[in-house]
């Protein structure tokens, strides 16, 4: 069973594409390893890009680990300006612990440039068609039969 | 209920400086370019934007692409700002499909292409870190084709504009 926690970031134009992903990199790194953290800073031009290109507004920025799973949504325009649409709370665990990755959801156009600027950078940092799920969410989604996600902040908001 | 969103001059700023920066994006990857660079400048570009727009010195954001081995400007883009900001008009408007069309009427860039990102700012502009005075490669027997607004919100907006050999 994994566990999956989301949250929802106001952006643009209540912040821009850079504050927006500073603001994310602080959320899962908790102010925290400096490491994981400056890799997570040396892709911020192209994952600004993904911002400002609304990606993170359907399909969100999945950071997978040894521990539970983070989705995280971006809100924009009006939805951005209104804060009963965010959820920016710090997280209960380790977003990053282990072996970890965060799968940015881009355009399929953009998706070969974006996947060629961030290897240069990183291999745990990626891209998906944002109309993709990520492939261990796909393992997981065939496997649906034999075991259930459970998404414990939503159960308990509704 | 109706909620009502109060909008900002730094809203607009902010909504403005992100989306000239997609609209580079996109003109550059349809052009044939790798956006790479753009995105490996985007904070220090984004910076100096947002700060000359909140200041209202910044007249155009121009994308040049050249020749690396003569230097010569191949094809040229002008995002012209318009400064009417009024609180009263808050509509967020991005207009992606007239930017694609006119990319492909401009035409894909040759394979060695290069380009560079200008920006032109009235007198008087505060010092941005990083950004210093330049000069534009010259457009001499090039014509230039205004597409109108593609970018607005509340008034500060941005037009378009291409420049192509005859």
């Amino acid at each position: 069973m994994t566990t999956v926690v989301r949250r929802d970031f106001r952006s643009i134009p209540h912040r821009d594409a850079s504050a927006t992903w500073s603001a994310i990199v602080d959320l899962l790194t908790a102010g925290g390893d400096a490491a994981k953290r400056s890799e997570l800073q040396a892709v911020a031009g192209v994952a600004c890009s993904v911002i400002a290109d609304q990606g993170p507004r359907e399909s969100p920025i999945v950071a997978t680990c040894d521990g539970p799973r983070t989705r995280i949504y971006c809100s924009y325009d009006d939805d951005g300006l209104d804060d009963s649409n965010s959820n920016e709370a710090k997280l209960g665990f380790d977003a990053l612990k282990g072996d970890w990755q965060v799968s940015l959801p881009v355009a399929e156009e953009d998706l070969a440039w974006v996947q060629s600027a961030l290897k240069k950078h990183s291999t745990r940092i990626v891209a998906r068609d944002k109309n993709e799920g990520i492939g261990v969410e796909r393992e997981e989604q065939a496997m649906a039969s034999n075991s259930m996600t459970l998404d414990v902040e939503g159960f308990w908001k509704s | 209920m109706t909620t009502v969103s109060a909008y900002s001059y730094t809203h607009s700023v902010a909504y403005v400086a992100d989306n000239v920066l997609k609209s580079l994006k996109d003109i550059i990857r349809l052009s044939g370019m790798d956006p790479t660079k753009l995105t490996n400048e985007w904070e220090s570009t984004h910076r100096a934007i947002r700060t000359w727009l909140a200041s209202e010195h910044l007249e155009k954001v121009v994308l040049e692409v050249y020749n690396p081995v003569t230097n010569a400007l191949v094809l040229r883009w002008d995002i012209d700002i318009a400064y009417q900001w009024s609180s009263s008009d808050g509509a967020f408007y991005t207009d992606t499909d007239q930017l694609r069309y006119h990319i492909k009427k401009a035409g894909v860039a040759p394979s060695i292409a290069n380009y560079d990102i200008l920006l032109k700012n009235k007198p008087g502009r505060p010092d941005v870190a990083g950004w210093g005075t330049g000069s534009f490669r010259a457009t001499d027997g090039m014509v230039r084709q205004s597409m109108g607004s593609t970018i607005e919100h509340s008034g500060l907006g941005a037009s378009a504009a291409y420049w192509r050999t005859c």
